[in-house]
Order: structure tokens, then sequence, then C-alpha cells
């Protein structure tokens, strides 16, 4: 089954790709996007449904375990969703003239190469291997912000890259690093993840050390992580929405990915406590910075922008913790958190074509809201309160079981989280209070937007799932994460 | 055959080469002056990983050398200079934080606290070996240099050969301290071209004004006159 997927995955892309290229009909390469989402999904379903194919089976392209299941699933479902949100949005860009017609098929073929390194950045079995695609998935997700052409988007696009290209490479002297490592215990050398894990206890601890924090400063600056977050908001506002949501569901997963299989890899020797105070403290940092500027924005997507950064934030703190049940929430929560935020993009994204806050420079315009767009604002709303961690919403939980583990450690944390998320909480609801209040001038109501059903159904599909991760653990799951953890290598009950 | 005393007094010079070049990134602001000293950096590079491959009799350096040579020494050079001529700027004058004085004692600052944390940590790597040691000490130092070049200038050209530079760095710093598999040398260097691809590209959009954007990607063939039907 693995070597299927070896050979199967980028057989199909390969074939998606050259039809994308040569077709000329608009309809016709969204679908193939969808497909080629569908696909990913569809494969990612039979691995899990499968484990006896898989399990402990590593080629010298793909590893495949529980984790990187779980997050290739969040990653199908979220680029599945998107491409088929995408067949309305990027239609109304192009009836706009946001977009140009020409740029179509960069658009498509960029959408299904940032799947295709997505996916292979998961299931690659090395770190170089990992670095390559992660680096990669900067550059396409660069390409896709920078799609509309116009001089905000190039300047979002061209701080993305420089931010995130020049960290990377302060981890790529990471990765060398542990080359290193690994080459003076084994002799040859090696970079696989197996490897490195099973190695890692018995080498020398300061290199180690030096090794991990430079491959944090990348992976760091990846996911969002304050200092290097400043490249997020801009690209995240600007990018067409479909591209939006991607990015905050998906590809800062890759970050957070990287950073979690190192804190695994620490988690084995003694400078483990060094480099958890690492974490905590940048993830205390960047969930202060993030929720006391999501206080004075006033744009929609800028404001989910920061609350992306907050979230990640948090994820950080539970990888600081590094106890199996903090481990176990924080992939719950990376499952909820993409679920949700692809949703309130979505929602933004309704409103953006309402509104035509596209229009660089300018602040959202949004006043009768609940007239002009009702959809778009009770799927905005409610995924809102779902952001915020409300019960019934799978953040809940998460939030709840994290807070309870780093009150083993100290009780200023949760204290202070829980002041940050009420600050977040309000942030949003101001926000929402003030577009709710706001009328448009007597002549200058706009005219309403027709959303298009392509646009409905991923969003009504995004918050159901939310809901229905938050009240059901389905049969399996709750064994399929504590694998996952145990795959990073945390050890130990749950 | 070169003896091997000849060959370490060979790299040493090449090392002093590169910072010095690293230092006249810093301070250039004659935009062609700018890739040619990148060019030539890269060929230093070259003859670095050519002179380690002689001293430790390793034919995997010299592919790297090679392919060195044609992406860093040709080819992202070539690119970089038709964009240049596109966007008709000849030179870069503003600097943002440090002006290139500045800069260079900033730089040198980083190669002291470069040295001194490197041989604390790295002492037991190369206890036999300094010239290792000192190439190690040298590639980071020409990273960090690389990203204050991108910090202090303005130009977004000149931010990509800031870029370059520090992706030298790592590529020196990676020769003396490790040997990594080729197909990783290789793959990373299929990323960077994409990357230097992508961002020179932009690099157009920002760099000139903006009404002539379309145009100017238009003269570069990468979108096909053909509509796309609907």
């Amino acid at each position: 089954m693995t070597l299927l997927v070896a050979l199967l995955y980028p057989a199909v892309t390969a074939i998606i790709l050259l039809l994308q290229a040569v077709q000329k009909s608009h309809r016709q390469m969204s679908l193939l996007g969808v497909i080629h989402s569908a696909a990913t999904l569809i494969i990612t379903i039979l691995l899990m449904a499968m484990p006896d194919a898989w399990n402990g089976a590593l080629l010298s392209l793909f590893m495949i375990d529980h984790l990187n299941l779980i997050l290739m699933l969040v990653t199908g479902v979220i680029f599945t969703c998107a491409s088929i949100y995408a067949v309305g949005y990027i239609d109304g860009l192009v009836k706009a003239g946001e977009l140009s017609r020409r740029s179509l098929r960069i658009f498509y073929l960029g959408f299904s190469l940032l799947l295709f390194v997505t996916t292979m950045a998961f299931y690659a079995p090395n770190v170089a291997q990992f670095w390559i695609f992660a680096e990669l998935t900067t550059v396409f997700s660069a390409l896709l912000v920078s799609i509309l052409a116009v001089k905000e988007n190039i300047d979002a696009s061209l701080k993305y890259i420089f931010v995130c290209s020049t960290s990377m490479l302060f981890s790529f002297i990471g990765v060398i690093f542990l080359f290193e490592l690994i080459r003076q215990k084994t002799g040859t050398g090696s970079l696989d993840w197996q490897t490195i894990l099973a190695e890692a206890p018995s080498c020398n601890s300061g290199m180690l050390m030096i090794a991990c924090t430079f491959f944090f400063i990348g992976f760091a600056a990846k996911s969002g992580v304050v200092p290097l977050h400043t490249w997020l908001p801009e690209a995240h506002a600007k990018a067409p929405s479909a591209v939006s949501a991607v990015l905050s569901g998906a590809i800062l997963n890759v970050g957070i990915y990287g950073i979690a299989r190192i804190a695994g890899i620490v988690h084995q020797t003694s400078i483990a406590p060094r480099i958890s105070l690492l974490l905590i403290i940048f993830g205390m940092l960047t969930m202060s910075v993030a929720c006391f500027s999501m206080l004075r924005q006033t744009g929609i997507k800028r404001l989910i922008a920061f609350s992306s950064i907050e979230n990640m934030g948090f994820l950080l703190l539970a990888t600081g913790i590094g106890t199996p049940v903090a481990f176990f929430w924080m992939i719950y929560h990376m499952m909820g958190h993409s679920v949700v935020k692809a949703g309130l993009f979505f929602s933004a994204g309704i409103l953006h074509r309402q509104y035509k806050s596209h229009t660089p420079g300018t602040e959202d315009q949004i006043g009768d809201l609940f007239r002009l767009q009702p959809f778009a604002a009770v799927a905005f709303i409610i995924g809102s309160v779902a952001i915020i961690g409300t019960p019934i919403f799978p953040l809940f939980l998460s939030k709840f079981g994290i807070l309870l583990e780093s009150g083993k450690l100290s009780l200023y944390i949760p204290l202070l989280a829980l002041l940050l998320f009420a600050l977040a909480g309000a942030a949003i609801f101001r926000f929402i209070l003030d577009i709710m209040g706001k009328t448009c001038a007597e002549g200058e109501v706009p005219l309403q937007y027709i959303v298009p059903i392509w646009m409905k159904v991923p969003v009504v599909f995004l918050l159901a799932l939310s809901v229905f991760m938050g009240v059901l653990m389905i049969p399996g799951e709750e064994a399929f994460l504590s694998a996952a953890v145990h795959d990073i290598g945390i050890g130990g009950g749950i | 055959m070169i003896e091997p005393g000849m060959v370490s007094t060979l790299l040493r010079i090449c090392l002093i080469l590169v910072l010095i070049s690293a230092a006249c990134l810093l301070t250039t602001r004659n935009l062609s002056s700018l890739v040619r000293t990148y060019a030539l950096q890269s060929l230093i590079l070259v003859a670095i990983a050519i002179l380690i491959g002689v001293i430790e009799n390793n034919s995997i350096l010299l592919l790297i050398a090679g392919i060195t040579l044609v992406s860093k020494v040709i080819g992202i050079p070539w690119f970089i200079r038709i964009i240049q001529q596109r966007i008709k700027i000849q030179q870069d004058l503003k600097f943002s934080y440090l002006q290139p004085g500045g800069a260079l004692m900033v730089s040198m600052l980083l190669i002291l606290l470069v040295y001194l944390c490197f041989s604390r940590v790295l002492k037991d790597l190369f206890t036999e070996n300094s010239l290792f040691f000192m190439g190690s000490v040298i590639g980071v130092s020409l990273m960090m240099m690389g990203l204050i070049a991108i910090f202090t200038r303005q130009l977004a050209i000149t931010k990509v050969i800031g870029y370059l530079s520090m992706e030298n760095g790592v590529l020196l710093f990676g020769l003396f301290v490790t040997e990594l598999p080729f197909i990783t040398e290789f793959v990373i260097m299929v990323d960077l071209i994409i990357l230097v691809l992508l961002t020179t590209i932009l690099t157009v959009g920002m760099d000139s004004s903006i009404d002539a954007y379309t145009n100017r990607l238009k003269e570069f063939h990468l979108w096909s006159e053909e509509e796309v039907q609907a």
C-alpha cells in the first residue's frame, strides 16, 4: 500500500498538472483542482482505514505514520473545500477584473503544486527532504499571494519570501548540524526522522541544542511565531480568500509539524527542559503580541490572520509543555483550528466580494450586513464563536486540556493564557458588534452579491464538521491520536 | 598534484576573498557590480569545493562544484542581469537602518561573535584541523552579512542578492562541517533557482512602476497572449 501511494500519488499529480497546463477552459481547470484535492483526501482516508498496509513501512521517498496521516487528512479536507470554494470565488474575481484571465492557469497550477509539496513535506522520511518541501510551500504560496498582481500583494508576497526563506536558511544550518551529529554516531550519517529519534539520546547535547535552536528559528518563521510573524498578517490578508484559508488551515501546520517532530527528538535527551522553556516563552510571547494586535484591527482578514498567530502560539505552548496529554490535545487543536479557520476565511471571502474591500489601501466598508449577506454574517459569527473556544466546538476541548496540563507546570501559565483568550474574544466580538451596527448611507448601498452555491457548501460543511468534531469522538479517533503522539517520540500513557 | 600544504594555503586565501566579496556586497551601490560580485563569490566557492575535494579525494564535492558553477556563477547572475535591464535602475542608493560603514562595523562584530560561539561549541569537532573551523566560522559569518544586506537594502532586487549571499554562506558552512548527500545539495539548488526566478519576477513589480508591470511580464512571455476561455 505504501508503495502504491509512493507511485500513485506523484503520478496523479503529474497527470493533473499536465492537464491543467494544456486546458483552456476555466471551468475545467477548476474542476481538475477539485479532483486533485479530492484524490489526495481519498488516498489519505484509504491509508487511515488500512493501518496494517503501512504500519512500520518506510520507503526512501515516503514515511507514513499516524501523525502525518492526521495532518494529511486535515490538509486534504482544507484543500478540497478551498478548491470547491474557488470555483465560484475565482470566477467572481475574474468578472470583477481583479484577476487577469491570463493568470488563471498560473493560479491553478500553483494551487496544485502547493498541495503536492505540502503532501510531500508531511510524507518526507528525512529532515532535508522535509526542509526542501517546506521551503517550496513558501515559494508556491507566495506565488498565489501575488497572483492578483497588485503592488500591495507583490509587497506582501516578497515580504513572505524574504522573512520565511532567510529564516529557513538558519534551520538548514540546524539540519547540517544534525547530519554531522548522526555521522559522528553512526559513521555514515543520516537525516531520517526515525534514525535521529533513535540516536538522539547518545548525541553531544551541546551541539544538539545548537542544532535544535537553529532548526526552530526557521520553522518558527514558517508558522508565524513572534518576532518572525510580520509576514503573516500581510500575506494572509492580501491573498485571495481561497488561498488565505489554505495558508492558515494547512500551510501553517507544516511549520508546527517540524517543530513538534524536533521537540519529540529533543524529548529523548537531557536538553529537553531547556528547549521546553524556550518553546513556552515564545508561545506565550506570540499569544500576547497576537491578542493585543487583534484589539486594534479594523480589517476582517487581518483580524483572522492575527487569530492564526494566536493559535500558533498556543500550539507552541502545548509543544513546550511536552507531556503526552499536551501533545494529544495539540494535535487535536491543529485539526480543530484548521477546520474553523478555513471556514472563517471563506465567510470573510464572501464579505469581501460583497464590499469589494479587496481594493488595496481601503478598510472594510461593511454596512447592512444582515440584509445584504445574511449567510456570510451568520457563518462568520458561528466561526468566531468556535475560534475563541466555546463549548461544543473542538477548540474548547483542546484549550481546556492543554490549560489543565500547563497548570501542572505553573498556575501562572493558564491564568495568563485565559486572560489572553478573553482579550482575543473581546477583539473579535468588538469587531462583530461594530460591523453589525453599521448601515450604508442612503444611495450608497451596494448591489447584493449573489453568492454562488460553490462558495456556500464548503462553509456549511466546515462549520458542521467542527460541531461534529466537538461533540463526538468517532470510534478509533482517540487511539489514532494517541498513536500519533507515540510516533512523535513522546512515551507514556495519555 | 598539488601539495597538501599548498592546498590549505590556497583555501585560506579563498576564505579571505569570500569575506572581502561579502564586504563589497554590503557597500556597492551599482547594481551590475553587485551581481558581478555575487558571481565572483560563487566562483570562489567553486574553487573551495574543488580544493576540499582534492584534499579529501572526494568526487561528490567536484559534482557540487559543477552544479554551483552552472547555477550560481552563470545561470542566476545571467537571469538577474536581464531583470535589471528591464527595471532600468542602475543604482541602489537608499539604505535603511545602517549605512555601509555601519554595516561593515556590525559585520565585524558578528564575525567575532560567531567565532566566540563556535570556539565553545565546535571545539571538539575540529580539534585537529583549524582550517575547517575557520571555514565554518566564515560560512556562518557570510550568512549573517547577507542578512545585514537584506535588512539594510531597500530595493527588492538587492535583497535578492543578499539572500543569495546568505545561501552561499550555508553552502560554505556545509562544505566545511560535513558532507551532505549529493541529492540534497542538488534539490536545494533546484529550490533556490525556483525561488530566485519567482522573487526576481516579482521584483519587476516592486522596483518599477506598477502600470508597466503587466506589460513587462508580457515581455517575458510568462503569460501567453491567448485568452483563456471562461
